[in-house]
């Protein structure tokens, strides 16, 4: 019985794992081999022209790093103080700590259509920013903030007790032991969340359909007003919806294809520093 | 005899309802070591964390009755407890150090609290090793990981660290109980050398250090299921011992502690039933 269900068990966590092995192989042979034709140094380094059937996507990828940028600023300081609000400020277990959570949790379960339209109405509307980088800089960052809040939490939560009374003990204040224990400790746990939110954000067209990106006539913004970017996901799903010709076909999996790179970047380069400050914090 | 630093009054506290000590009145005086003895889960490390006032970093506790510190009650509105607790230092069963150099250690809770320049950060990275005895030791590797040392050497190291701070209490929680003899003689020796200038409260399950290190021992019992004040004396008096090696006061402890006797703490607990049996011999 006991063989019987090690044996299921291994069996469906293997073809779990190939699944996701085949469904990402898949997707990169997709990707590698519609989109590559499109890849050259002038695809990268080009604006586009003739509505995305020739020239390049200079101005895209640079709003999606803006954008990306921007979300990445608005998002860590939020991030940092509601992960250390669930897990450390408010007493673990203690209803306000579960209220927190289960609102990081709502948040994240916001559908991204629905963030495009709130900020439609507060920035766009009642802010009167109009089209603007900022406001879908913004959205993107309460996006990633759930994702890395509870990543940063759950480090927090599961660092050595004593190390924590230790510092206590000494009469270090609460903005001590955040600065000096908390935060380097689980730093690598907060950047993991950061950038898992961040490769999701970076692809998400709909914050950003009605508040932040155009398709075309953008290129780096000088102000908030009125100053809308060029966006890779919103190109792609422009063309995908309105392109019949073949050259803007292969230049949208370029694009995708970039896309994809891009966000997966950082996540590679993360690694071996992941790797190593949590080596140096579980030394302790 | 000096006012006492710590007054504790009627000090009663519960946790989730349930009562762990009922009215325990102790003092301790500058100059001298306090012991606290008695059976696993009569609340020891409770009433310690009590005195420096760790255990409202915890919740579900609460605390009545006074603890006076220089004659005002700790738990008034006007008192800090991160100040508190720098003047109350506490070293625990399980030494802690951070993971980083040991000077970094040494320092971690000082240059934290006070703008601390070069030389007087020389200074007292070695007045401070040098009251734990532990600076010819360490001195030509005050820059290495501190994660290095011996366990041992790493209790002596948390010491030093509370000595930063130059505290007037120190709360030792059964310091000696994850270190081997010689270690446990060391900090022994370094409680004798501390009490020249501060006031020292020990909990220890060890029988023998107690009569060796303390000037007055106060023996917590839990016959009614929770902790309270059997009796306080000086240790090496012949009431006293007698009534330390009444073997009640550690029979009479709550099931889940019986349990601890056999693992956890089996070899430790042995000791100090030799020390009992031993005493009574002599008596
Ligand atoms: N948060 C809590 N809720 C309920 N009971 C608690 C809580 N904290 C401690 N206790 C109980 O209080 C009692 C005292 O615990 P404490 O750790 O102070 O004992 P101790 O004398 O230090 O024991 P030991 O010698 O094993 O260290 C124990 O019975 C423990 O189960
Ligand atoms: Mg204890």
């Amino acid at each position: 019985m006991k063989k019987a269900l090690q044996l299921l068990s291994a069996l469906t966590t293997g073809s779990a794992a190939a699944g996701v092995l085949l469904l990402a192989g898949a997707l990169a042979f997709v990707l590698i081999t519609r989109g590559s034709a499109a890849i050259s140094p002038a695809f990268l380094t080009q604006e586009t022209r003739e509505a995305g059937a020739s020239g390049g996507i200079l101005w895209q990828i640079a709003g999606t790093l803006i954008l990306v940028a921007t979300a990445a600023l608005v998002a860590l300081p939020f991030a940092t103080a509601l992960g250390i609000t669930r897990a450390w400020l408010l007493p673990p277990q203690s209803r306000p700590a579960r209220v927190l959570g289960f609102i990081l949790q709502l948040l994240n379960a916001v559908p991204s259509i629905l963030l495009g339209i709130l900020g439609l109405i507060l920035f766009t509307g009642m802010l009167g920013w109009g089209k603007s980088w900022l406001a879908g800089g913004v959205l993107l960052g309460i996006m990633i903030v759930p994702t890395a809040a509870v990543m940063l939490a759950n480090r927090i939560e599961s660092l050595p007790r004593g190390q924590l009374d230790a510092a206590a003990g000494l009469g270090l204040r609460r903005g001590h032991i955040i600065r000096s224990i908390i935060l380097p400790q689980s730093a690598a746990a907060l950047l993991s969340g950061m950038l898992l939110g961040l490769a999701r954000a970076a692809g998400e067209t709909a914050p950003i359909l009605f508040v932040a990106a155009v398709f075309s006539g953008a290129t780096i913004p000088t102000g908030i007003h009125e100053q809308p970017v060029l966006a890779l996901p919103y190109h792609i799903f422009v063309l995908a919806q309105d392109s019949f010709q073949e050259a803007s076909r292969t230049n949208l999996w370029g694009a995708a294809l970039v896309l994809v790179t891009l966000v997966s970047l950082p996540a590679l380069a993360a690694i071996p520093m992941r790797h190593k400050l949590h080596n140096a914090a579980d030394h302790a | 005899m000096p006012d006492p630093i710590l007054d504790i009054r009627d000090l009663t506290i519960t946790a989730r309802r349930r009562l762990i000590l009922d009215r325990v009145s102790l003092q301790a005086r500058r100059g001298q070591v306090l012991g606290i003895i008695g059976p696993s889960g009569v609340g020891k490390s409770t009433l310690l964390r009590a005195i420096n006032r760790m255990l409202e970093l915890q919740p579900g506790y609460r605390v009545k009755g006074e603890i006076r510190f220089h004659g005002h009650d700790i738990h008034d509105a006007d008192v800090d407890p991160d100040t508190l607790r720098q003047r109350i230092g506490m070293i625990f069963q399980q030494p802690v150090v951070f993971p980083t150099t040991i000077a970094k250690n040494v320092l971690f809770g000082a240059a934290r609290l006070r703008r601390l320049g070069k030389s007087e950060r020389a200074a007292l990275l070695d007045s401070s090793l040098r009251e734990a005895a532990l600076w010819h030791e360490v001195k030509d590797r005050l820059h290495d990981s501190a994660l290095r040392l011996s366990i041992g050497q790493q209790q002596r190291l948390c010491l030093a660290r509370a000595l930063a701070l130059d505290p007037e209490v120190i709360l030792m929680d059964e310091p000696t109980s994850a270190l081997d003899p010689k270690a446990t003689e060391a900090i022994e020796e370094r409680i004798l050398a501390m009490k020249a200038t501060r006031c020292v409260v020990l909990v220890t399950h060890n029988l023998d250090q107690a009569r060796r290190v303390t000037d007055w021992v106060a023996c917590l019992c839990a016959d009614n299921g929770h902790g309270e004040l059997r009796f306080s004396s000086f240790p090496r008096d012949g009431r006293a011992s007698a009534m330390l090696s009444e073997t009640s006061c550690w029979a009479s402890s709550t099931p889940s502690s019986l349990r601890l006797f056999s693992s956890v703490s089996g070899g430790r607990r042995r000791l100090g039933r030799i020390a009992i049996l031993s005493a009574c011999s002599a008596g």
